[in-house]
């Protein structure tokens, strides 16, 4: 067997601990289809990997990702289940009756196109990020399938293929099988654009982060969107807001945990750093045991983009204050965007809302006025339609 | 100590006028009860709708109970002494203590659970506002401890008991 030693040393050379007794192991395609949805249900959408520390090796990921499955107990997904076991690719490839994947770096001329099952191309993704920003070491191999005319058909790696040759480049690296079937291209193109792991908001935030800090550090130009992610980064850390991936539960509820990052990068673009910060700052401030509610940051967003009082500082302190007094429970964030909501709804018997961030920015709005003191110049929120604005009033002590 | 209705009658008033702002369950019940709050900005019926929850009522039931709920009560010396309705935030008498329980207002079955229950009653009859009152925590305490033939026979010996 040639599973990692810390996999054996504690799940047992055949996966014991994770698979349950041989003898009642099924194969996967064996179950019903309602088995099978029973058991993908339960299967973590992901899971976190920070507490292995800063390279933790690919045995150390495993180890954990098969841990938390059999910690689920009965509802392991894998539990029962027969995974197939090959000691290597070449055996898997016998075993299957398939061919394996060769690399080499080939030549562009032996390239053609299978137009069936490709798509056709995407001029501005060529030139704005391949042509405009070409390093050869973003070149990642293709995949294609060579013909036993010597043709090769390429399955991913169209635009990078032809971003090269604008660049006058004509040989590029290819991962390839040796066939005449065209099966293996709408497989190969399925793999690759249907099967795998999309890059998530969260992955693309934390990549523009990281990269935004490389380039500082290597004295290179930062990407425009790398320096927002940078930006925004800098404000949520200051803040000790904890940016997470959409279903990581690792962190809890009881912190200023923001997993809706691509939203908040929206509105952060729309609305521009100084307001963005100013409601990330505000909302963070108001609930500092709550998850972190974009919404709410949305509609403060909408709210000071209208506002000319004279000291920002001010206004943003009397904002904090009426909202408190509204909502004094530090882990009452989720409640801000929802009452406002509710109302206008109810108000204006509708089900669902247009406008989202106008509506909250109005019961903020209302609120503030209603409940600060302070001699503050409001002004009133815009409405995208006027003549078919809602018109509600938020439920308040006055 | 139990002297202090004065300024106590006072606060309660002042708590009435100038009511706690905030959206807290614990002192508005829930996010209905509130909403509620926002419109009445009656704290006498943020403990009635409270009873709702307890016992199910139907909104004809609140307003039966609502309405025969007295703000406060008289007691033997001829003192009024309002009742501290608010709930958390909107608490005057927050410390235990004689004042406390001559301004806090507990409901009370008049016919007891128990007694009601021998009856025959059912309990959606022990229940209904007609069967709970209103009254001051130090009348309850009495009145848990004594029934009414109990009370007749002791009471005239009491004020003997004291000094002077």
């Amino acid at each position: 067997m040639a599973y990692p030693k810390e996999i054996t040393d504690f799940f047992g050379n055949d996966l014991f601990r994770l698979l349950g007794p041989k003898a009642d192991r099924r194969n996967w395609h064996s179950l019903s289809f309602k088995e099978q949805q029973a058991r993908i249900k339960n299967i973590p959408i992901y899971i976190s990997t920070r507490k292995l520390g800063k390279a933790p090796t690919y045995a150390q990921i495993l180890y954990e990702v098969f841990n938390q499955l059999a910690l689920l107990g009965d509802k392991n997904p894998l539990m029962g289940i027969d995974l197939p076991y090959y000691d290597s690719l070449g055996d898997a490839s016998v075993e299957l009756n398939m061919p394996i994947l060769n690399c080499d770096l080939e030549d562009v001329s032996q390239f053609v196109n299978n137009a069936e099952t490709q798509r056709d191309v995407f001029l501005a993704h060529i030139l704005l990020d391949i042509v405009f920003q070409f390093q050869p070491g973003l070149v990642f191999a293709g995949v294609g399938r060579k013909d036993s005319a010597g043709r090769i058909f390429v399955n991913d790696a169209k635009h990078r293929t032809l971003g090269c040759m604008i660049l006058g480049i004509n040989q590029v690296p290819l991962y390839y099988i040796e066939s005449d079937e065209t099966y293996w291209d709408v497989q190969q193109y399925a793999a690759i654009n249907i099967n795998s792991l999309q890059c998530s908001e969260f992955d693309r935030y934390r990549i523009r982060t990281q990269r935004a800090r490389a380039c500082i550090t290597a004295g290179y130009k930062v990407d425009p969107e790398d320096q927002i992610a940078l930006d925004m980064f800098n404000v949520f850390d200051s803040m000790g807001i904890i940016v997470a991936e959409r279903g990581d539960t690792s962190i809890g509820t009881n912190a200023k945990v923001l997993t809706g990052i691509g939203n908040m990068t929206t509105y952060w673009r729309a609305y521009g750093k100084d307001i963005a910060t100013r409601a990330i700052q505000i909302n963070a401030q108001m609930f500092p045991t709550s998850m972190f509610q974009t919404a709410n940051c949305w509609g403060l967003m909408e709210f000071l983009k209208h506002q000319t009082h004279s000291s920002e500082m001010e206004l943003d302190f009397e904002i904090h204050k009426a909202v408190k007094e509204l909502l004094p429970r530090d882990n009452s964030g989720g409640k801000l965007h929802s009452l406002i909501k509710t109302a206008c709804k109810e108000q204006n018997d509708i089900s669902s809302l247009r406008w989202e961030p106008v509506v909250i920015a109005e019961g903020i709005h209302q609120l503030v006025k209603a409940y600060s003191t302070a001699d503050l110049t409001l002004n009133d929120v815009k409405w995208p339609e006027p003549k078919e604005r809602y018109t509600f009033a938020l439920d308040l002590v006055q | 100590m139990c002297n202090d209705f004065e300024r106590i009658n006072k606060l309660i008033q002042e708590q009435k006028d100038a009511p706690f702002r905030g959206l807290d369950d614990a002192t508005y019940i829930n996010e209905s009860v509130w909403r509620d709050f926002t419109k009445h900005k009656d704290l006498k019926r943020v403990r009635v709708l409270q009873l709702k929850y307890k016992y199910r009522w139907t909104d004809e039931q609140v307003d039966r109970m609502y309405a025969k709920s007295e703000d406060g009560w008289l007691d033997g010396v001829g003192v009024y002494r309002l009742f501290d309705y608010g709930k958390g935030e909107n608490k005057v008498c927050v410390e235990d203590g004689v004042d406390r329980q001559f301004h806090e207002p507990q409901h009370d079955h008049i016919v007891s659970r128990s007694e009601a229950k021998a009856l025959g009653w059912t309990d959606k009859e022990i229940n209904d506002p007609s069967n709970i009152q209103y009254i001051s925590a130090v009348q309850n305490i009495v009145k848990t401890y004594l029934n009414k033939e109990q009370w007749a026979a002791v009471s005239p010996t009491i004020a003997t008991l004291f000094k002077g």
